[in-house]
């Protein structure tokens, strides 16, 4: 079933295409993951000298805001100046906190591990340098109360008009579309900046799928299989207009991305995603790792002591003994 | 009936509810937790017997050496404090106030409202954004920036102490109250007869009366606070980069949110023995003082 699906949609994303699968067999069927982006403030990054077009004129054209890292902190020293920085939330929280570590990381080259889910590869030079970039950006470009900031504290600074912006899903702007006209007027999304090794997003699919203990497995599996029917799927993505990313390549051409153009972004965003674990798979350790916020912490860690390669080689020995096990 | 008569047989049966109680409740997932700790299990997998493997594991990783640190230092600076507070606390309560009841009443709140629920209030106070002692702060012109409570190293640990000690310093009020109203009038008047003063009545009167009280109190406080979870857990999580882990949030992070259940119950364990001599050495000092 996942099999028919995954070709009914043109293959299966980057991000989803490692989740549902044990080795080779699949436990499970895809049907993707909430979206992330940058989200800004128009005017005020104009105002900083970016070259951000009306975001009808984006979705025309095709050309989103392209930055890199060392752009988009050039920026937020300005955005910061006149007083709206960029928000990056860095506490325990399984949101916010790894969908940019993870990708920051990936962009400079650094990695949990290898494609062979063994060799730790995170305390690459690239990185450290990077790292300590983003040390002298943090008081520069950024809020520096981010380090105690859980998932929802950059949405509620955003629609304070405290940032300029910020890394997240389109809650903010469905709740500024709700209760705060001006900023939805005044704010668009963009992937997130790019790095020497590219550009990536922190997504992991969800998962559909039959426990083995169901007193109805075959009336389970003849639900799936009509629920992920390119109509009902289909149309459950419409209702969501984009907040929740399809898992399939196909969808990525669908009218809806043309409905609303500040939700343009999102379309992009599938073919950069990666999964924890990336370049090996997700797995137990990668979730170890995760759920113990080592990646997260690395980078708070960074922020915290200024010593960018004290804490990256913490966070190589913490991969070491979670992945040697 | 005539089984009930027989004061022995009585007494088992009135005490049943309660064994099953504590065995129900409290042997049994102990015992499961002892056991989980010696296993690898992971959620879903009951995994296999490794002695003492866990522990040992454990010594190894910084981060939970980082958390035993940070317990101790949760606890041995909260509980004094609590403590002298709380004796304040008690003093003032026990003498003639206006609308004593009351306020009897209502120094009890921090300890009586759901700690989940207090969490919360303090979660706001402390916030990075909206802070209000922030906001007033800036609106006086102290400060030309937020107060990062939660998110500096040093700023993290003192801010949830702060919030501990508002919550454990009502439990040392009232049960010094209890103690202080133990205390006998005719000694604080034979006292005063003999030319004591009210800081010689306190320390040669009052302060032998309810040591034991404060003892007591003291032991369960460091119980309490050395298993700490939920006040850590909504301010922090842990974090920022573990500063503010405790034993409790640590091994649920481990236990339930990476699935390691057996490295969880080891983590939660290793308060076990510290606090059980702590409690001998004060049920001991109790005993003999009693002697």
């Amino acid at each position: 079933m996942a099999e028919a699906y995954s070709q009914r949609g043109g293959g299966l994303e980057p991000f989803a295409a490692t989740d549902a699968k044990v080795g080779s067999r699949y436990l499970g069927i895809p049907h993707g993951s909430s979206n992330d982006a940058l989200n800004y403030r128009i005017s005020w990054l104009r105002e900083a000298g970016a070259a951000v077009l009306d975001p009808a004129e984006q979705a025309r054209t095709g050309k989103i805001l392209d930055l890199t890292w060392d752009q988009f902190f050039a920026l937020g020293k300005k955005l910061k100046a006149a007083g709206h920085p960029i928000g990056q939330a860095f506490g325990h929280s399984q949101g916010d906190p790894p969908s940019w570590a993870y990708p920051y990381m990936w962009s400079h080259g650094a990695m949990e591990v290898e494609k062979d889910g063994r060799t730790v590869a995170f305390n690459k030079p690239l990185f450290i340098d990077a790292m300590q970039k983003l040390v002298a950006a943090w008081k520069e470009s950024f809020d520096e109360t981010g380090l105690s900031w859980d998932d929802s504290s950059n949405n509620k600074a955003f629609l304070a008009g405290q940032l300029a912006a910020t890394l997240n899903g389109s809650s903010i702007y469905a709740a500024a579309l709700k209760d705060y006209p001006d900023i939805a007027k005044d704010m668009n999304h963009t992937l997130i900046p790019r790095g020497p090794a590219g550009r990536f997003a922190f997504l992991g699919t969800r998962t559909l799928a039959i426990l083995k203990n169901s007193k109805n497995i075959a009336g389970a599996k003849e639900f799936l299989a009509w629920w992920f029917e390119d109509q009902q799927y289909g149309e459950w993505l419409h209702i969501q207009a984009g907040y929740n990313l399809p898992a399939t390549k196909k969808w990525a051409s669908d009218p809806m991305w043309g409905k609303d153009p500040v939700m343009y972004a999102f379309r992009l965003e599938p073919r950069v995603g990666r999964d924890q674990g990336w370049a090996g798979p997700p797995n137990a350790k990668s979730g170890l790792v995760f759920s113990k916020y080592i990646v997260v912490d690395t980078y708070a860690k960074a922020i915290q002591s200024g010593d960018a390669a004290g804490a990256i080689k913490w966070g190589a020995d913490q991969l070491e003994a979670i992945y040697s096990r | 009936m005539a089984l009930l008569e027989n004061e022995r047989i009585l007494g088992l049966l009135l005490m049943l509810p309660g064994v099953l109680l504590l065995v129900v409740f409290m042997g049994y997932p102990f015992f499961l937790g002892l056991w989980l700790s010696v296993t690898d299990s992971t959620i879903g997998h009951a995994g296999r017997f490794i002695a003492f493997g866990n522990f040992v594991a454990l010594l190894g990783d910084s981060i939970f050496r980082q958390t035993a640190r940070n317990t101790f230092i949760y606890a041995m600076v909260t509980v004094p404090f609590k403590l002298v507070l709380g004796l304040g606390l008690a003093l003032v309560l026990n003498g003639a106030i206006p609308f004593r009841n009351a306020v009897r009443a209502g120094v009890l709140m921090p300890f009586i409202v759901p700690t989940a629920l207090s969490s919360l209030g303090w979660l706001m106070i402390f916030d990075p954004i909206f802070s209000p002692i922030s906001w007033l702060l800036r609106h006086w012109g102290v400060l030309t920036r937020n107060i990062n409570f939660l998110g500096s190293p040093v700023l993290a640990i003192v801010s949830v102490m702060i919030a501990n000690i508002w919550r454990g310093t009502p439990f040392f009020g009232v049960t010094i109250l209890a103690g202080l109203q133990a205390v006998p009038h005719e000694l604080h008047d034979a006292a005063a007869i003999d030319g004591a003063g009210a800081w010689q009545r306190f320390r040669n009167v009052t302060l032998p009366i309810i040591t034991g009280v404060m003892l007591i109190s003291t032991l369960f406080s460091i119980i309490m606070t050395f298993a700490d979870f939920q006040l850590i857990y909504i301010l922090t999580k842990g974090g920022p980069a573990n500063e503010t882990h405790i034993f409790g949030t640590y091994a649920y992070q481990i236990g339930l949110s990476a699935t390691e259940i057996g490295q969880g119950a080891a983590i939660a364990l290793y308060m076990f023995p510290i606090l059980a001599v702590l409690a001998i050495l004060l049920l001991r000092y109790l005993r003999r003082d009693a002697a």
